[in-house]
């Protein structure tokens, strides 16, 4: 089910009733908040429900596995056996046939055949999250940083449907206590939450929709077709169709889990004010940031093995993140930039530091500069993204540099506009709207529905028609 | 603690009624009030738009139940005048045209002026030479699985001798011509571009009741079906090759799910008469080539270099950029041998 739709409103207005009416209810409550994830994700394809019950049934499996054991030499076998079983799933519908194809024609390249047979999965939405989730979880019983949960506390958990899909990746440390007691019913934040939700769409049904069809998915589908001015506003443009498409389908996560009384992790703060890779990794997908270095990185061994090993987990964890996104080079490739990008910052502030001066200048012009280039480098970075190939990529960047004799086709002051003003967003405080959610928490509950409708209108009458799914959607 | 015991909420000390923001906090029972009559209010003003939507969606209980609901909403809308103002609103914003439930196409299609299209001409025969101020005009037409081939279409083609224009459009086919009807669509395409070329190539939403204009729908498996369909693909066919535009009906590829296999198979059957009917129309086959020796699915195929690449996407139904391009390598290779198509005008790929 996806949220910017007639059928998710209708399901989260029956679910939200039955919410509130069940909340004192803890065991009834859960039976149901189960019922009503499964059938949300039933309702994308039904035949995926039970592969979030083998990895629900995997994890917690795992976590008590490792919790009993004694010992540990006994836990950490525990702990790689359970780690492996939660993430065998995703390695199978995610990477096994990129895996196939690429030892078939490596040992083609020899005359030889890998005999692995070549076989294509439809991957599973969200596999990639709630595979996650469950693997922090199982890590943190580990490190004595929870307790297992009962059986049912946990599928509520894996399953909770408005981080189901698309994130963002909640920890069992903050998710799992708020299941035990019932949410207080009295103090709901309407207007805060109402204002997530509507942010969302807008950025996701117009922003995300409009830049990409427009500008994005021309210049990337036939590059050669297009000047230098078409391709360089276009990546800019695909920089603002990804945080929107995301940050827009998180904004709408945390809203609705808020409007249900619990509270998810922020998962962007402003990425494309970063003045360093580093500090974009600090404001990007924060809560799958935070994963890779929890449970990742750090026991790579982090920045405590000395320089040379530093570089290498950081470039490890990185193309490993880029994988995590998708099974391709481009993806690796992506990955492997950010790992570079992080690799640089750290030497930088290593060689800073013995000079006795701070990570980074603070001077404006020096602040300026830096989020300029931080800013374009994660723009290199996401024509690997987007791009379907190598190929393309290539081809994207070839036109940037020789194409500057044709004159721009698509670009146009609405475009300009839409782009610089999106940018612009990000440099505004925090609650740009304080005052407009302050005088709508005032009103009457019908006019806030009003309010709620009108803005709803609004959206869809400034998108296109049908609704296109989440980038993330399929990760 | 047991767990089904009815549990109190967290807060013991009176609710604070202001959040950290200033924004009032408020009882669940007010927050549901807002949301019940926000999609109340949000259906009733949507309510001509969501009604459309419904009429063209695939007849089932699902669609008949969305319009029992909307059908008196959406007529009390009309009345007041929200349905005008929501299309007067959209058509300022340019985000939709006409009464069209169907996206809009890729890209503008430009006008072509001159004398009208002669159509007496035989579309037969080689196509012109094309040149650089006078270049051959191409059109792609179907559905999905069109708007990709479009791509490779274009990218394979020469730019200063061919102009390709992708006029495909997302959830279309021949099924329901209540909902896009593609017979005066082309024709309307032939007049406006005069193309020499339209590459057509759709299906993937036909497994349906047939609805044509005026009439009652005509469900699958019935002879009425079939001929209905035939006429489609007759309908389509002659609205282009009657005002100058030759046709390459580019048949569907074998498909992952059964169903789906057993439905392009049957398709292609009548995409095949219809083009056998029609001198200028010639048709591409798709199902063999991307089908295991066994007649199963193949995901991936054997290049010619040997190396296994990816062609089709988990969907099962939609290409890679290299499947489709492979299916352009077939439409080009059957042009030349139809119609002499120019070699000049083929781009060298590099891989």
């Amino acid at each position: 089910m996806l949220f910017p739709t007639t059928d998710f409103a209708i399901f989260f207005a029956v679910v939200f009733l039955a919410h509130w009416l069940l909340n004192p209810f803890r065991t009834r409550w859960k039976v149901f908040m189960i019922l009503a994830s499964y059938v949300f994700y039933a309702w994308w394809d039904w035949h995926l429900v039970w592969l979030l019950s083998v990895v629900t049934v995997l994890g917690q499996t795992g976590a008590l596995l490792v919790a009993r054991q004694e010992g540990e030499r006994a836990r950490r076998v525990a702990l790689t056996v359970a780690v492996t079983a939660t993430l065998a799933p995703l390695l199978w519908f995610k990477y096994y046939g990129f895996l196939s194809l690429n030892l078939e024609n490596l040992f083609g390249a020899f005359g030889a055949s890998s005999l692995l047979p070549l076989m294509q999965f439809v991957l599973p939405v969200g596999i990639s999250f709630y595979t996650f989730m469950a693997v922090s979880y199982v890590v943190d019983v580990y490190r004595g940083d929870l307790e297992p949960g009962p059986w049912l506390d946990f599928f509520v958990y894996l399953s909770f449907f408005p981080h189901l899909v698309a994130g963002p990746i909640v920890r069992g440390g903050e998710l799992l206590p708020q299941f035990r007691r019932a949410r207080d019913p009295r103090r709901l934040d309407l207007a805060g939450n109402a204002y997530l939700i509507l942010g969302g769409l807008f950025k996701k049904v117009v922003i995300s929709s409009y830049l990409a069809a427009t500008i994005v998915d021309p210049v990337f589908g036939d590059p050669a077709r297009f000047g230098a001015i078409d391709v360089l506003f276009a990546i800019y443009a695909y920089a603002i169709v990804i945080y929107a498409d995301f940050s827009g389908y998180t904004d709408i996560a945390i809203g609705v889990a808020g409007l249900l009384g619990f509270r998810f992790p922020q998962n962007f703060d402003r990425p494309y004010t970063a003045r360093s890779v580093q500090d974009f990794w600090r404001r990007w997908h924060m809560t799958l940031s935070r994963w890779l270095r929890d449970y990742l990185y750090i026991p790579l061994g982090g920045s405590r093995k000395g320089e040379r090993r530093t570089y290498i987990n950081l470039m490890i964890t990185m193309v490993l993140g880029g994988l995590w996104h998708g099974a391709g080079w481009t993806f690796l490739a992506w990955g492997a930039l950010h790992g570079a990008g992080l690799a640089y910052d750290h030497w930088r502030t290593s060689k800073r530091a013995v000079a006795g001066l701070d990570p980074l200048p603070d001077d404006p012009r020096s602040v300026l500069l830096q989020r300029v280039a931080t800013f374009h480098f994660v723009c290199l970075g996401w024509v690997f993204f987007r791009a379907e190939s190598f190929g393309v990529a290539f081809r994207v960047l070839g036109r940037l540099l020789f194409g500057w004799t044709v004159g721009p086709a698509l670009v146009g002051p609405v475009l300009l506009l839409v782009i610089a003003g999106s940018l612009l967003m990000q440099y505004l405080p925090h609650h740009p709207a304080r005052h407009l959610q302050v005088a709508f928490s005032r009103l009457r509950p019908w006019a806030q529905g009003v309010g709620i409708a009108l803005g709803l209108a609004a959206i869809t009458t400034l998108g296109p028609q049908g609704v296109a799914p989440f980038i993330y959607f399929q990760f | 603690m047991r767990t089904n015991e009815r549990t109190r909420p967290e807060a013991a000390a009176p609710p604070r009624r202001t959040g950290p923001d200033g924004r009032r906090l408020q009882p669940a029972g007010e927050a549901l009030v807002a949301l019940v009559v926000g999609l109340l209010v949000w259906t009733f003003i949507e309510a001509p738009r969501l009604k459309e939507a419904a009429e063209v969606a695939p007849f089932g209980a699902r669609r008949t139940a969305a319009l029992v609901v909307l059908t008196p909403v959406a007529a009390v809308s009309e009345a007041m005048g929200l349905g005008a103002l929501t299309r007067a609103a959209e058509s300022a914003l340019g985000s939709r045209q006409g009464d069209l439930a169907a996206p809009e196409p890729p890209e503008p299609l430009p006008t072509i002026t001159g004398p009208p299209a002669n159509p007496e001409r035989r579309v037969a025969g080689p196509f012109r030479d094309p040149r650089p101020g006078n270049r051959l005009r191409v059109v792609v037409a179907g559905d999905s699985l069109a708007i990709g081939l479009a791509r490779t279409i274009g990218a394979g083609l020469d730019p200063d001798l061919v102009r390709v224009v992708n006029q495909a459009r997302l959830a279309t086919g021949l099924a329901r011509s209540d909902a896009f009807d593609w017979p005066a669509e082309v024709a309307r395409i032939a007049e406006q571009f005069r193309p020499d070329l339209i590459v057509v190539m759709i299906g993937s939403n036909d497994a349906q009741s047939i609805v044509q204009q005026g009439r009652r729908p005509i469900p699958t498996a019935t002879i009425e079906w079939v001929r209905a369909y035939r006429q489609e693909v007759n309908e389509l066919i002659t609205a282009a090759t009657s005002r100058g535009a030759r046709v390459a009906w580019v048949g569907l590829p074998t498909m992952q799910e059964p169903f789906r296999r057993q439905w392009a198979r049957r398709l292609n059957e009548h995409y095949r008469l219809g083009v056998r009917a029609n001198e200028g129309a010639i048709y591409v086959d798709t199902f063999e080539p991307f089908s295991r020796p066994d007649g199963s699915y193949a995901a991936y195929v054997r290049d010619p270099r040997g190396e296994v690449i990816q062609v089709r996407e988990p969907d099962g139904v939609h290409f890679t950029y290299r499947g489709y391009q492979i299916v352009s390598d077939l439409l080009f290779d059957r042009l030349r041998e139809v119609w002499d198509l120019p070699r000049e005008v083929l781009v060298q790929r590099r891989r």
